[in-house]
């Protein structure tokens, strides 16, 4: 029963069904870790620890069965939970098919006959698509003359005999012209057996959501089910989470500051509003993509109709757009508002996620998507050279290049950073890399960068941080005085010197997350929790398998606080706990503690870079304080840049960068 | 090609519509079309329709108990245009009473939009919503390359290629499965057609691998034959050295491309300059040279001429399309349907226009004795367009007499 046709059906204890799922999830999340690697796949079935959890994930078993089945349940009515499931378990199927014996193969399909028997003879009815996959099956059957047959074939390996099954139930076979067809029949090699038969099972478990979906009263009616599935998800959240847009507090926008703000785009906004300049139109795709980002950085609907009536109204440039303002004044205001939610359906749409802009496919004479996607190399240089980026070129072609499109993007955004930065000469000029001068140092992980200590000596030495940033921010280039140095690993630096410290620092996010867990449990309405939530912006969540992936990011959600309020106080004194314990575990290094540098002036601004991020701290020391935490005055506070991991729609690049900077300023005032 | 003898002026559309409406749209056909001969219950009550009215008023979830509630709706309101949506779980004029989870898209046809917008960057002759006897041939072209590939390797039978009334066509594909698709389902065949890639910022728009795909190879065969009346007589696309630039930018390898650069020069007219690309890229083949850019010549021919769709209409179960037989109120042109197996005979500028039509009419009217009983438009040059609607019908409705045969066989069986 590896197919998950029918559920189980009995009695269990709500212990059980809660340590089953809940088992499941951590084994799937561990499978989806590997990102299909064979050897670590391998590795965390033959894992002891997995195996002695095992008695859920045999395949085929009834407790298999039952945590499949109840994750499916409390995940269906959440598209990230159901798509983290849906690739999880085909990843994890797949790998089964990949290991069986012919004999365990021919097991697994004649699992199938039964149900096939049922549904020939009508017993069963199935919606279209289930039917389609129902056909197939039998297809395969027949074609292969028998599951026996069937199996041995592929196991031969025969690429010269196909079988054929309905286009329909191999959509992404057919998308990508990966198979023969004709009259409406895909035609496969028996070699690919089990290509075929994942994506049967994926289509499946599709199917199976939209039903669990049909079912999803069971849980939400029953308070206990209910607690169970809001851990379930919290569970993911904190794995998978991702940063809430519009966390920190959206500023409104005008129209007439958009040209301002538009440094702050990322590349595919800053591509648009430049095409929108030029030509004052944008095509229909590009018009949402755009007004629904402007919408999520604040601009209210009467701006933006403003805003779309100015661009409008000019003559165009554009080929035979001979649309107007005046003579379509109606429509635009209609697009504009419904994008608002405030006609028609009255959705109240968000912007696009960069994953939804990557995946749109462009028609020709399309403008909008992900440039990093949809960019050739020659358009895309033009498009950062234009955007100011000079230097990181080339790396950035070439992560686009490898598909690593956030990586690309976010390193677009460090890049902006640093060289505004530099630009404005609070930044010193980066010259050499620094030697590793121990052994201890070249086992890091985090490169470490010198930081030429070229000063730049300002006469008036007492132009503390804060007039700096400021000076910074308004864009003075007046002398300032600073000095940088590489830092060592760590994150925070100092900062982990003292647990008891209450930093901002990413080093400390669990304890900042405790605190919030408390504040949570004392909170009384939502909002007060979401208010609490948003004041703690800078927190992470340390995951205790990495090291150096404690800036997965914490989530403060509505969802998650949502989920949090839904969970009994034991389970969440039970992640409060585990928190500390991870904390405890060591998993900050600190072994760089000792190469903090010396500082001659009191100005200090250093940065550090490690693999997945960057941290910048501005402080103002005096003798006494600097590596320690003993200054409380709360002057010591550090400034992390965004991560590559929070950037997952256009609109959290816009954020990370505007809280940079805001943080930058905060730092010293 | 001239606009036809019958001028129209946009401004009389509101005088037309109501008789073009009264007298000659072909319900009864339409209303054969869309209840699929009552094979499936509500079939036709729940389909969504939706009008554009004067002025740019734009009503959604309209639906109809049959074919005269559709007549007097259609009547009463004149509606500029008509879109055709789903088919959904409950009446959608109901929809405001029902739960908005439980009031589903359920089927619709599956169709796509090939818009002559779309080839802007490659035709040389018009822009935007102009079309010319020298860019139609790229629909003329499309028609056959998607009809082809729906029908072979998809397997549909029942094709409606509709004018879409100024710049393109529509395609309407009426088979059970295609109107049982999924999204998934939709956007797979809709990739499948798609092989010019990319947006406007992506110059190289389609690359072939090392084996040819056979749908792709069909595709070629059909260019290939129509290439040198379009792209080389037609388009002139190699004519002058900013034309060519532009085709040589197709080009992956530098090196290549340079060598090829400079042949243009050496000749001047665009079908020795097409020889060459054919020439050189044998060359290529024969040395094993420039592997990237072996199938140039392939590549050049798709990006120019193959079928652009615009994908996003064909995805979605509930987008909704013009229907046939709305009159577009730019031109006044009525949306016929196209007889696949003439695309090249079907003129965009002969299409019946509302006014000419209505001129036809009232021309009958005063010629003809009152005495014999017939379709208005049986008179008018929509007849011929209303002949190739039913024969499309006529064979879809071949399809659903077996499906009816089942029915009242499982009956019997009670």
């Amino acid at each position: 029963m590896a197919f998950y046709l029918v559920p189980p059906g009995g009695n269990i204890s709500l212990q059980k069904l809660e340590a089953f799922a809940e088992a499941r999830f951590c084994f799937l999340s561990q499978v989806l870790n590997t990102g299909g690697d064979r050897v670590k796949l391998h590795d965390i079935v033959n894992n002891i620890s997995n195996v002695l959890e095992s008695e859920c994930l045999i395949a085929g078993t009834v407790k298999d069965r039952i945590s499949h089945f109840f994750l499916r349940l409390c995940f269906c009515d959440d598209f990230d939970t159901m798509d983290f499931l849906f690739r999880a378990e085909t990843l994890l199927f797949d790998f089964q098919v990949s290991c069986m014996t012919e004999i365990e193969l021919i097991k697994i399909f004649q699992s199938l006959d039964k149900h096939l028997l049922e549904f020939q003879n009508h017993k069963i009815t199935l919606p279209s698509p289930g039917r389609d996959i129902v056909k197939a099956f039998l297809c395969m059957k027949s074609e292969g003359n028998g599951w026996k047959q069937l199996v041995h074939k592929y196991l031969q390996g025969q690429d010269d005999c196909f079988m054929r099954v309905p286009f329909q139930t191999v959509p992404k076979f057919v998308s990508e012209r990966l198979v023969f067809l004709q009259k409406g029949w895909a035609y496969f090699p028996y070699s690919k057996l089990r290509e075929l038969t994942t994506s049967l099972f994926s289509n499946l478990l599709h199917l199976g959501a939209s039903v669990a979906r049909q079912r999803r009263h069971v849980v939400s009616k029953d308070d206990r089910l209910r607690s169970i599935s809001s851990k379930l998800k919290f569970l993911y959240r904190r794995r998978y989470g991702y940063q809430p847009t519009l966390s920190g507090s959206p500023r409104s926008l005008t129209h007439d500051e958009v040209d301002r703000v538009t440094s702050l785009f990322p590349p595919c906004m800053a591509h648009l509003h430049q095409k929108l300049k030029e030509h004052h139109r944008l095509r229909h795709h590009s018009r949402i993509q755009y007004t629904l980002f402007l919408k999520e950085i604040g601009m209210p609907v009467h701006e933006a109709l403003m805003f779309w009536r100015k661009e409008y109204s000019h003559e165009t440039s554009k080929n035979g757009c001979s649309h107007t303002w005046s003579s379509n004044e109606k429509r635009y205001t209609y697009n504009i508002r419904h994008l608002y939610g405030l006609e028609g359906s009255r959705i109240n749409y968000r912007g696009h996620c960069c994953s939804s802009l990557q995946s749109a496919g462009m028609g020709p004479g399309e403008d909008g998507g992900c440039p990093f996607k949809n960019f050739d190399a020659d358009h895309l240089t033009t498009l950062l050279e234009t955007g100011g980026i000079s230097e990181g070129v080339e790396e950035i072609l070439s992560l686009a290049n490898k598909e690593d499109y956030t990586g690309a993007c976010h390193m677009v955004l460090v890049d902006k950073i640093k060289k505004d930065l530099r630009s404005k000469q609070v930044w010193m000029k980066c010259e050499e890399k620094v030697q590793q001068t121990d052994e201890e140092e070249s086992k890091s992980q985090f490169k470490h960068q010198k930081v030429s200590t070229n000063l730049l000596q300002t006469s008036d030495i007492s132009q503390c941080p804060k007039n700096l940033i400021n000076s910074f921010l308004k864009g003075d280039n007046s002398d300032i005085c600073c000095k940088c140095v590489s830092c060592g690993q760590g994150m925070g630096g100092n900062s982990h010197q003292d647990r008891e410290d209450k930093s901002n620092s990413c080093g400390k996010a669990s304890i900042i997350i405790n605190e919030k867990m408390f504040q949570v449990k004392q909170a009384k309405g939502n909002d007060e929790v979401l208010e609490a939530c948003n004041k703690q912006n800078h927190c992470c969540l340390k995951n205790g398998n990495h090291l150096h992936s404690y800036d997965e990011p914490f989530i403060t959600s509505k969802e998650i606080i949502h989920d949090f309020i839904n969970m009994d106080n034991a389970t969440r004194e039970h992640f409060a706990k585990k928190d500390m314990n991870q904390d405890d575990s060591g998993i900050v290094d600190t072994s760089s503690r000792s190469k903090r540098p010396k500082f001659d002036n009191d100005n200090v601004l250093f940065w550090k870079e490690g693999e997945n991020k960057m941290c910048c701290t501005v402080e103002q020391r005096n003798s006494q304080c600097i590596g320690t935490r003993e200054d409380n005055s709360g002057r010591n506070k550090s400034v992390s840049f965004p991560d590559a991991g929070k950037i997952q729609r256009p609109v959290d690049f816009y954020l990370g960068y505007r809280k940079f900077i805001d943080s930058l300023r905060d730092a010293v005032t | 090609m001239t606009d036809g003898k019958n001028s129209y002026d946009a401004s009389s559309l509101p005088d037309l519509l109501p008789i073009y409406y009264k007298r000659l749209f072909p319900y009864s056909p339409y209303y054969r079309w869309l209840n699929y001969g009552g094979v499936f219950k509500n079939y036709f009550t729940h389909r969504e329709f939706s009008f554009t009215l004067k002025d740019d008023v734009y009503i959604r979830y309209q639906s109809f108990s049959d074919q005269q509630d559709l007549e007097k709706e259609i009547q009463k309101r004149c509606p500029y245009k008509i879109d055709i949506g789903a088919i959904f779980t409950h009446r959608p004029k109901d929809h405001k009473t029902i739960k908005a989870a439980a009031f589903q898209a359920q089927e619709k046809e599956l169709v796509f939009d090939i818009d002559m917008t779309d080839y802007d960057d490659v035709r040389r002759c018009c822009s935007g919503a102009d079309i010319c006897e020298k860019c139609w041939p790229l629909m003329q072209i499309a028609i056959k390359i998607i009809d082809r590939a729906l029908r072979d390797d998809f397997g549909f039978e029942h094709l409606l290629w509709v004018y879409s009334g100024r710049r393109g066509v529509h395609c309407w594909v009426c088979d059970e499965v295609a109107r049982k698709l999924s999204q998934d389902g939709r956007t797979a065949v809709a990739e499948y057609l798609s092989v010019v890639k990319g947006g406007e910022n992506q110059t190289r728009k389609v690359v072939l691998d090392d084996r040819i795909h056979p749908s792709i190879g069909c595709a070629i065969n059909v260019i290939r034959g129509r290439f040198s009346d379009y792209a080389l007589s037609k388009q002139d696309f190699l004519g002058n050295e900013e034309k060519y630039t532009k085709v040589l930018q197709l080009v992956p390898d530098e090196e290549f491309r340079e060598a090829l650069s400079g042949y243009m020069q050496n000749f001047g007219k665009s079908n020795h300059r097409w020889l060459v690309f054919i020439e050189k890229q044998k060359e290529i083949l024969d040395k094993g040279a420039f592997k990237k850019s072996q199938n140039m010549v392939e590549e050049i021919m798709l990006q120019y001429c193959y079928p652009r769709l615009d994908v996003n209409v064909s995805k979605g179960v509930n987008h909704l399309l013009k229907s046939p037989f709305c009159v577009h109120p730019k031109t006044g042109r009525v949306c016929v349907p196209i007889d696949p197996e003439n695309v090249d005979s079907f003129d965009p500028f002969k299409v019946p226009t509302i006014s000419g039509l209505i001129e036809e009419l009232n021309k009958f009217e005063t010629t003809e004795e009152q005495g014999k009983r017939m379709k208005d438009y049986r008179r008018t040059s929509l007849n011929e367009s209303i002949q190739i609607f039913e024969k499309f019908l006529k064979k879809l409705e071949g399809s659903w007499k077996g499906r009816l045969q089942e029915q009242s066989d499982m009956k019997m069986e009670f």
